[in-house]
């Protein structure tokens, strides 16, 4: 008889136990739910902010691009032509570089180099 | 308290929730589901009985309904998207990412039918409350498609991170309960099955169980 009693306060007591876990972890897992909520929604605001300050970046220096352009194309024609002159010399200067023997010096190379810069500024 | 500080100086406060909500409500799926697998006698210690592990089965199981109640309320007024309410139950029916969105429609069906038996289950019966219940299973696999299929944070190394945890974690589970099932003793012939009285036992919930 005094067995049986001690073993109901025995599981009495344990389940209050369990019962008083399960609750706890059931908070811990709200407050965690609500935490995580919070990080990741942190995350997004920083990524969303990060990537709104990177374009407002990029179109700040394209328009000073476009400008410092335009103001120094008087002439566009000529300024074309002369970037066109440039191109096809740089062309020329690497595919001559690329058809370089082993056995000539860097010293050709860095004055076909150095004649692009001349043609670059004749024009 | 920064989160609401950042939140409330943007525009997007129901596009972020619906990303945040819709993680927590995987993470918490897959406790819900992690638990209901590996939840067997063999888990059962001293100090954590079985009903403490069923209870948090089904707590987490609706707290990741909550979330995801949430997550669909936030996507449904979002005006960045077009997406209504009959989008959210019948799958493959949204015109923004047809087949990503009805794997998420999926998942909501499956659970609310879950959740609904769940309450009902007196008066449906067990075996159908059980065959019901199996489909719980099958919303975590399809919540996870939905979520690599279309969310917002699908390529940033976190949410693999999280995603390959939340998959490693439920694989262990399965595995660790086909092993206890496979070292199970075969029953001994002529033995009887438990009368069905035991098997609904099992089934109670702890409340019912402690009277």
């Amino acid at each position: 008889m005094k067995k049986r009693a001690l073993n109901r306060r025995e599981g009495a007591a344990r389940r209050g136990a369990g019962l008083k876990l399960a609750s706890c972890a059931t908070n811990l897992m709200i407050a965690s739910a609500i935490g995580m909520t919070g990080a990741v929604t942190d995350v997004a605001a920083h990524e969303y902010n990060a990537q709104n300050a990177d374009a407002a970046a990029r179109s700040t220096t394209s328009n000073s691009a476009r400008s410092t352009t335009s103001n120094s194309a008087q002439g566009a024609t000529s300024t074309s032509r002369a970037s066109a002159a440039t191109t096809t010399a740089a062309t020329t200067t690497t595919t001559s570089s690329n058809l370089l023997s082993p056995s000539q010096t860097p010293t050709a190379a860095s004055s076909s180099s150095s004649s692009t810069q001349t043609v670059s500024g004749g024009s | 308290m920064l989160a609401a500080a950042t939140v409330s100086s943007s525009p997007s406060v129901l596009w972020y929730l619906t990303r945040a909500t819709g993680v927590v409500t995987l993470v918490l799926l897959t406790l819900a589901v992690t638990l209901g697998v590996a939840n067997r006698k063999r888990f059962e210690t001293n100090r954590v009985p079985r009903f403490v592990i069923d209870t948090l089965h089904r707590n987490a199981a609706l707290l990741a309904v909550v979330f995801l109640l949430v997550h669909i309320a936030t996507t449904l007024l979002d005006s960045y998207v077009n997406i209504d309410l009959i989008n959210v139950i019948l799958p493959f029916s949204a015109s923004y990412k047809p087949l990503w969105l009805g794997f998420g429609a999926i998942a909501f069906d499956l659970l609310i039918a879950v959740a609904l038996t769940s309450v009902l289950r007196r008066r449906l019966g067990y075996r159908i409350w059980r065959a019901t219940h199996w489909l719980a299973y099958l919303s975590w696999p399809v919540a996870i498609v939905h979520g690599v299929g279309i969310g917002s944070d699908r390529h940033s190394s976190w949410m693999l991170a999280l995603t390959g945890a939340c998959v490693l974690i439920v694989a262990a589970a399965i595995v660790a309960r086909l092993r206890q099932h496979s070292l199970q003793p075969p029953r001994p012939q002529g033995s009887r099955r438990p009368e069905r009285s035991s098997n609904r036992i099992s089934v109670l919930t702890p409340a019912a169980k402690q009277r």
